[in-house]
């Protein structure tokens, strides 16, 4: 089959088994509270952190199989990194990870243009998570184009303004209708309503809660995953908005 | 021809032609004499190629470990390397020479490059261990370092004024001490190591932002990091061997370039082992070729490249405000 694969995957203390399919073409949804297992879970999907059990599969070959080169041409992860001791240039990142030249479609939604001579480490955080997110593609872009990409972000929203969510997440939404695999983590529910194809809510490394956004988004099963009150409007506008505080319902 | 390509042309143009001025300074004209042939052979030849290998080896491993290490101002000095050597020089010096190696004129050399593989082997296996490699190797580096100068200055109240004397000319490094024997052995080995780094300038790249990215670029770490550590020592230990502590080199070439040229290691460590091989040609020229007496190497870098270094922090700290 075309798509990934998790056969009850889990990484000891972390990650409890966890067994799901999703196909070429949809935008997954990673949600849950600091220390859920949505990193643990993306980094094992990516190879980099080995499984205590269980196997990922993507595109039917087990994730260990692949060459490390032949999988640098199919996924891309972005991590949640430190800062670059090194004061390499915007433009240096996007070079030294690929050889292609920076597409319309990356440069206008990243809109990274104004200073990639700017070193990195000198970059608002905002500013450098644009930067990296557009190197991560950059770096599959060919595999993104023929639709047989697997794009895995870590939080790729921290601290990206309204305006930069909605162009990031339009993109990916692109490029999951071209047969690319997305799979994205992150804390916006309203973001995860209007994007999503799919959603998991992972608390304390196990799932919660998993499939379309209208049945997992419950007010009740998010209230219990974030351990916070949750009430979902409905009517206001095309998605339903999210209010989210301290009180228990 | 590319920029990139244009400069590394120019450079090493500039070494030839600074390396035939030194070989050929003050000789008596063509054809040569007797006595100008015996001093270009056996003076001037192997001081130029020590002054080549010890640049290229210092400069180019210190280019590799400040990424290898995620420390701009790694260098073999810094991280201990340099004074693993020192240690086994000083045991030979002040108490192996009379004893067991006397007539071995491979003794010093030797020595050296066993406390310079010691030494990064014992780095090496704290850093595996440790979870935050970089760090680590500096603040081990730092403590095999203290260590290493504690046992020499021990090893001191041990010794004849002779020995003491030979020791401090060595730790101030010295572009006279290879011969033609020692030379054969450390050229082959110099241009093997130096080959191999030359050609990992990608991965190289992608470690500038960490183990992780390199590894999701298809690198395997372990393994590269691993070869690419092993040559740096090899290297240092080569230039150690045959030239004595020499201070700042490693340093500095890098350093600069990556401040005039970006952070390209596909022409930073050719540019780099070009450079360094280049200043050391000039620093023989100037330890040998200016006063009357010959001047110790280290003195001479030292001198030049502290304060150039400050400078380059003070520039670097006031870019960052």
């Amino acid at each position: 089959m075309n798509g990934l694969q998790l056969q009850e995957a889990a990484v000891a203390s972390r990650l409890a088994p966890l067994s799901m399919t999703w196909q070429a073409g949809q935008m997954v949804h990673v949600i849950g509270p600091n220390g859920a297992g949505k990193s643990t879970l993306l980094h094992s999907m990516a190879g980099l952190l080995p499984l205590s059990h269980g196997r990922v599969l993507w595109n039917g070959t087990d994730v260990d199989g692949y060459a490390l080169s032949e999988l640098a041409r199919q996924r891309a992860l972005l991590l949640q990194q430190p800062p670059s001791v090194f004061a390499l240039t915007a433009a240096d990142a996007l070079q030294f990870f690929s050889s292609h030249t920076l597409p319309e479609a990356l440069l206008d939604a990243t809109e990274i243009g104004p200073f990639l001579a700017r070193p990195l480490n000198q970059l608002s955080g905002g500013e450098a998570r644009r930067v990296h997110v557009c190197r991560v593609l950059l770096s599959i872009w060919p595999a993104l184009m023929a639709g047989e990409g697997l794009v895995l972000l870590d939080e790729p929203t921290l601290g990206l303004d309204f305006r930069h969510q909605h162009l990031l997440f339009h993109l990916l939404q692109w490029l999951a209708g071209k047969g690319n695999l997305v799979v994205v983590s992150h804390h916006d529910l309203s973001l995860c309503e209007a994007y999503a194809d799919k959603v998991l809510v992972l608390r304390d490394g196990q799932v919660l809660a998993s499939g379309e956004p209208h049945d997992v988004m419950s007010a009740k099963t998010l209230s219990r995953a974030f351990d916070c009150d949750v009430i979902a409007h409905e009517g206001v506008c095309a998605h339903r908005l999210f209010q989210t505080s301290l009180e228990k319902p | 021809m590319t920029a990139h390509a244009r400069l590394l042309f120019i450079t090493l143009m500039l070494m030839l032609a600074s390396a035939t001025f030194t070989l050929l300074q003050g000789l008596n004209g063509w054809p040569l004499s007797a006595l100008d042939q015996q001093i270009l052979l056996e003076l001037r030849l192997p001081q130029l190629l020590t002054a080549l290998i010890v640049g290229a080896a210092l400069s180019l491993s210190s280019a590799v470990l400040q990424v290898l290490l995620r420390n701009p101002l790694a260098d073999p000095g810094i991280i201990g390397i340099t004074s693993g050597a020192s240690l086994c020089a000083a045991l030979y010096l002040l108490i192996g020479q009379g004893v067991a190696f006397h007539a071995l004129q491979y003794g010093l050399p030797l020595f050296c490059f066993v406390g310079a593989m010691t030494s990064t082997l014992l780095i090496y296996r704290l850093a595996r261990r440790a979870p935050d490699g970089g760090n680590t190797v500096i603040l081990a580096g730092i403590a095999i370092s203290t260590l290493c100068g504690a046992i020499v200055a021990w090893l001191h109240l041990f010794s004849d004024a002779e020995s003491m004397r030979n020791l401090l000319f060595w730790l101030m490094g010295s572009l006279h001490q290879a011969n033609w024997p020692v030379l054969s052995i450390a050229l082959p080995v110099v241009v093997l190591c130096v080959g191999y780094l030359l050609g990992q300038g990608k991965p190289l790249n992608w470690l500038y932002l960490g183990s992780k990215e390199a590894q999701l670029a298809g690198l395997n770490v372990h393994r590269f990091s691993a070869t690419a550590l092993l040559c740096s020592a090899v290297l240092v230990g080569v230039a150690v061997s045959i030239a004595g502590s020499i201070a700042f080199v490693g340093l500095l070439v890098p350093h600069f370039l990556r401040q005039w040229l970006g952070y390209d290691n596909r022409i930073i460590l050719p540019m780099s082992a070009l450079c360094g091989a280049l200043l050391m040609v000039w620093v023989g020229w100037l330890s040998t070729g200016v006063m009357t007496l010959t001047l110790p190497v280290s003195m001479i870098t030292a001198t030049v490249g502290g304060p150039l270094f400050l400078w380059a922090l003070m520039r670097q700290a006031g870019q960052a405000r």
